[in-house]
């Protein structure tokens, strides 16, 4: 919604500045959104009379003109072909700015030296017209400044959907007066002669009463079509329209005033004047004006000449009844339609339609009379034709205003303030709503203006946005009467950042939606769910794992030559599980290590990560979460490379995998460096978490140690070997640790050294070399005979 | 490989030569390639096994011997302790210490932390809900009617049937009053999802925290009171509020808060458009329409509700000038926050 100052001057009384007035307004929810002067600003501009105006004699196009201005008589070339002896003009001089900073310099044009030059809208900034140049009105004064001719101020709003009261000068109007304390009322205008009866000349029949619950029309006679005076431009321009011709204007300018949409047929164009609204039957078709045809859905309020549709009721009309340039009679519509019933059509064609936007957000139908009878004189005084007598108006069943009523405890309850019933009865009569004080409660009947207001709650918001939210004192309670505990246990959470962050890791926050080829590469099991309406090729789709995120995130470092570095993310992914049904949503835990072990140092080496540093990382943090040990099983996981990809598994259950970077990864994000992933499951890390144990005595006793070298064939794993000995040494053994691993010469091929240091150790006890020697001669027999180990010596 | 004196003699040569000619930041590497784990001296220690028993006796003495000779060569040169260090002349304490990539939390992750630990400490408690909500939780238990205008404030991703991604994280006040009885207040961090063309002010997702509170006298001066004490809490405690009249469905009466411009102290700058006032947040007292749709009497209870943006909490407070630098994860835009 757009409207200028100075029309609200000229309907309410106030006397506040611009910016007080902006800042006021928007203080009581009518958001201002901007303020400017009509006219942009620029430097030397002024008005001038043309008092001469030949043909240049070098230039076909061109005209030499001789002007009045405050300066003097002065020669201009101009371009335009409206130029012509006595029009009143706005002159640039040389040394002007114009709006655009464009610095204006005598020139000289095909031989004729032009002083400054006279203006188009463009050159103005008022419009993108830059064919002809602006005509003033012959009264204005040569020398005057153009500002001065332009003297208004636009206000732009930026109004919420509950507001439709404001979408018009009028409604603005009443919440100035509201501000300033005065009061605004409909204006009277003036009534020409009347013609012949209406009744006579045009027949209406609603079909659709619940679509189209009034419907009112008029019929001026004996137009004819022109431009609009320069009070009505000025008038639209300040509204940010562009003024077309004086049937156009005056429909647009009485919605801008009173927010009645109005539309004018071409009288002659609609057969013995019959008009009839009925709903569209699925598949008719029709041509609105900007000539596109839309095949309707069953239920669209259609305006019909009894036999063809003419006009989509509410949003658009049709190019078989336009008004044109040889119009003489207009049949003029004000009518009120169904706010839903307007906003499906709308959505289901898909008409961007400044009427259609304010019947869905709900008009005012008793505006219907008053905006027609307003705009069906204004249009006779303009175009020279006379308005027919009388009044067509369909309204079977009218909307009256609403009573409610409205408890003064529950209106103090809400607000926290103590006002009493005639106070509150203050702030309703101030927007215009009948507000009578009894002793509890305050009785209310609300004008069909506001649609939005419908409980007594609704009632409370217009009391506290006219008290002012401000004023509305601050209470600051304790911790109240409340002892809850979260149903959402962060602690898990709050850990693995700690975890995180202080091991070198940087936070990744990535989007949930994505595209699903990356997504199949690493989950092409799982269902994703597709979004009906995408955004754009890219997001399509939500995500099913955070691995497809994260080497995206790597490609874009590795782009911009980040290659070394550690990240971690938190996110959901998403299980489909079946259509329509919502899928299972899971927190997950992604890492990523790209690059180097550590970052370069200049006294040590450092090198690519590896497997070893990934899994070492995944364990450190189990340790830190108090999760157990886990297992890492070689699987072949989608997404990973063939021989590093691993299932992490505990007791048997699997929550989560890690590895390094597949072939199919590798081709789609284009990636070049070693990059190492894992992702694990948020509910299972939080399932297995143990208890922090209790405390255990520090020993009193001295451990012993030993080494325990073996050689076993190339396929046994460490794992299996350490277990063997964790077992068979019993419960003194504290820690094992490898400490090497050997493979070559003098072993025989095929096989490996694995050197073990072990520790023993007895809460009760020292422990005697005979005993561990015992200990140990039960291991070597059992790594033998599980795993063909022998000791190496 | 078979360590033959040789070979040992001629390892051992090499080794002297080059602990004599390397700059002293070459010496941890030359100690590496020759005492290492995988070192050459090393190697030929280990490979002293595969030898025939009368030879691996004298063989294993040279070897010994020459790793006695190298290490005490390179002792002498980097010193053993931080004393011979410092007495070694070319210690130049100011090289870099070592030190492992610098680990970093998200600003949105943090934000949210920040947001949330400073309500907790009010008394509210966290919960969540999913981020695939149905048209119920999303609109109409919280008075958006079908066909309303108020749904084109949202430009919502759909999926099937009424399924969709929640446009906002008041679902949450549904679910949550649908599992408990007044009193309740909650605080609900998550990610909403809005159809905006991505740009640099707009992205396709967004985190937001929901806070309600019901109960039998709960006011719009109570609103008013936690608001600025998150506001003093999260923006320092000079921070000037002003509660400015708007539209939600859900709340009625609603309010937009403003927090004064903190870069140009209201004066006007490019950062909060020359308005002098930075959108922070919109709030309301809850509608009785959502009292209804979960069987809370609007007569007995009352309650407010706020919504934040967590990106706009963090663009603000990091002056960070376009959301997408929040989603791209760049190492070199992560590493800066040190929180």
């Amino acid at each position: 919604m757009q409207t200028s100052l100075s029309w609200l001057h000229q309907l309410v009384e106030f006397d506040l500045e611009i910016d007080d007035l902006a800042d006021r307004l928007t203080m009581i929810g009518t958001a201002v959104a901007w303020t400017k002067p009509l006219l942009p600003p620029a430097q030397g501009i002024s008005v001038a009379e043309v008092t001469a105006c030949d043909p240049h004699p070098d230039a076909d196009h061109l005209s030499v003109c001789r002007i009045k201005t405050g300066d003097g008589d002065k020669t201009v070339v101009c371009g335009a072909p409206n130029v012509r002896t006595g029009l009143r003009v706005l002159w640039i001089a040389p040394g002007g700015v114009l709006a655009d900073g464009t610095k204006i310099k005598s020139a000289t044009l095909r031989g004729v030296a032009s002083d400054g030059m006279l203006c188009s809208e463009a050159e103005l900034g008022i419009s993108t017209s830059s064919d002809t140049i602006l005509e003033l009105p012959p009264d204005c004064k040569v020398g005057v400044a153009g500002d001065a001719v332009f003297d208004d101020i636009m206000v732009s709003f930026e109004l919420t959907p509950n507001r439709p009261d404001c979408l018009s000068t009028f409604g603005i109007a009443r919440e100035v007066g509201a501000l300033a304390g005065t009061t605004f009322s409909w204006p009277d205008f003036d009534r020409g002669d009347l013609g012949p009866n209406l009744k006579e000349a045009i027949k209406i029949s609603v079909e659709d009463p619940e679509g189209c619950p009034r419907y009112a029309a008029s019929l001026i006679e004996g137009l004819t079509v022109g431009s609009s005076p320069w009070w009505l431009k000025q008038r639209l321009r300040a509204c940010g329209m562009r003024p077309i011709n004086n049937i156009v204007d005056v429909t647009n300018f009485v919605m801008m005033e009173t927010g009645q949409p109005l539309h004018a047929f071409d009288y002659a164009k609609i057969p013995n004047g019959t008009i009839v609204v009925r709903a569209s039957t699925k598949g008719e078709q029709f041509t609105t004006l900007d000539s596109k045809t839309y095949t309707l859905p069953e239920g669209v309020v259609l305006i019909t000449d009894g036999t063809q549709p003419v006009a989509l009721g509410g949003v658009m009309g049709g190019t078989n009844s336009e008004v044109d340039e040889s119009t003489v009679s207009v049949l003029l519509e004000s009518a009120y339609f169904d706010p839903q019933r307007t906003r499906r059509t709308r959505m289901a064609l898909g008409i961007p339609s400044e009427a259609a936007l304010r019947f869905e957000k709900g008009t005012d139908p008793n505006m219907v009379p008053y905006a027609l009878e307003r705009a069906a004189h204004l249009l006779a005084s303009l175009g020279g034709g006379v308005v027919r007598k009388g009044s067509v108006d369909v309204y079977p069943q009218p909307i009256e205003s609403r009573s409610l009523t409205l408890s003064v405890a529950r209106t103090n309850q809400v607000l926290g303030l103590d006002l009493n019933a005639k106070e509150i009865a203050g702030y309703l009569s101030s927007i215009a709503i009948t507000a009578r004080a009894e002793a509890t409660s305050v009785k209310v009947e609300v004008p069909t203006f506001r649609p939005d207001i419908e409980r007594p709650i609704d009632l409370v918001e217009e009391v506290a946005r006219l008290y002012g939210y401000e004023k509305i004192p601050v209470r600051e309670q304790g911790g109240g009467r409340l002892f809850d505990v979260p149903d959402h246990d962060a602690s898990l959470e709050t850990s693995i950042h700690e975890y995180f962050s202080s091991n070198g890791y940087n936070e990744a926050v990535t989007s949930s939606l994505g595209a699903l080829p990356g997504f199949e590469i690493f989950a092409p099991d799982i269902l994703a769910v597709a979004l009906a309406n995408p955004l754009s090729e890219e997001l399509t789709h939500l995500r099913t794992t955070l691995l497809a995120d994260l080497t995206g995130v790597a490609a874009h470092n590795y782009n911009h030559r980040s290659r070394s570095w550690r990240m971690y993310t938190l996110g959901l992914i998403f299980e489909g599980t079946k259509p329509g049904k919502a899928p299972v949503e899971t927190l997950h835990l992604g890492l990523a290590w790209s690059g180097s072990d550590r970052p370069p140092h200049w006294g040590a080496l450092d090198r690519p990560v590896n497997w070893w540093d990934l899994k070492g990382e995944i364990c450190n943090l189990f340790v830190r979460l108090r999760v157990p040990e886990p297992e890492f099983i070689p699987r072949q996981m989608s997404g990973l490379a063939k021989d590093s990809s691993f299932n992490i598994c505990i007791r048997g259950e699997q929550m989560g995998v890690a590895g390094a970077l597949g072939s199919a990864a590798i081709s789609h994000w284009d990636i070049k460096e070693p990059l190492w992933l894992a992702q694990l499951s948020m509910p299972a890390l939080n399932r297995l978490r143990q208890p922090q144990a209790e405390y255990n005595p520090l020993p009193r006793y001295p451990e012993v140690l030993r080494d325990l070298a073996l050689i076993v064939q190339e396929d046994t794993a460490a794992g299996a070997l350490e277990a063997t000995i964790r077992k068979s040494a019993g419960e003194l053994l504290t820690t094992i640790e490898l400490f090497d691993l050997y493979r070559g010469k003098p072993l025989p091929s095929g096989t490996k050294n694995l050197a073990f240091n072990l520790r023993f150790q007895s809460p009760d006890q020292s422990l005697e070399a005979v005993r561990i020697d015992k200990i140990m001669s039960r291991v070597v027999s059992a790594v033998k005979k599980a795993h063909g180990a022998t000791l190496r010596t | 490989m078979a360590g033959s004196l040789e070979e040992i003699e001629r390892v051992k040569n090499h080794a002297l030569a080059e602990i004599k000619s390397s700059d002293d930041d070459q010496l941890d590497s030359v100690k590496v390639k020759y005492l290492g784990r995988k070192g050459m001296l090393t190697g030929l220690l280990k490979s002293l096994g595969g030898l025939p028993s009368d030879q691996r006796a004298r063989v294993g003495k040279a070897a010994n011997e020459a790793r006695v000779q190298v290490e005490s060569a390179l002792k002498q040169r980097m010193g053993s302790g931080p004393e011979d260090a410092r007495r070694r002349e070319g210690f130049d304490p100011t090289l870099p210490g070592r030190i492992q990539f610098p680990g970093t939390r998200h600003p949105i992750s943090y934000t949210i932390q920040r947001i949330t630990q400073i309500f907790e400490r009010m008394g509210f408690v966290v919960a969540d809900g999913p981020d695939v909500e149905t048209d119920y939780y999303n609109f109409e238990a919280l008075n958006f009617p079908p066909d309303h205008p108020a749904r084109d404030m949202q430009d919502t991703f759909f999926i099937s049937g009424d399924l969709l991604l929640r446009t906002h994280t008041s679902p949450v006040q549904i679910r949550s009053f649908e599992k408990r009885k007044p009193p309740v207040r909650i605080i609900a961090p998550g990610r909403s999802y809005r159809s905006e063309a991505i740009n640099a002010r707009a992205y396709c997702l967004f985190h937001q925290v929901e806070g309600f509170y019901v109960d039998t006298d709960v006011t719009f001066g109570d609103l008013k009171g936690v608001l600025t004490a998150f506001a003093k809490a999260y923006f320092g405690p000079d921070v000037q509020l002003r509660f400015r009249p708007s539209f939600f469905p859900f709340t009625e009466p609603s309010t937009e808060v403003d927090v004064r411009c903190y870069l140009c102290d209201g004066k006007g700058c490019t950062l909060c458009k020359h308005e002098g006032w930075l959108e922070v947040l919109g709030a309301g007292m809850i509608d009785p329409n959502v009292f209804e749709s979960v069987g809370y009497d609007p007569d007995i209870y009352s309650g407010y509700a706020f919504g934040m943006g967590v990106e706009r909490l963090a663009m603000l407070r990091y002056k960070i000038d376009d959301i997408r630098l929040l989603f791209e994860n760049d190492i070199r835009f992560l590493r800066q926050f040190q929180f």
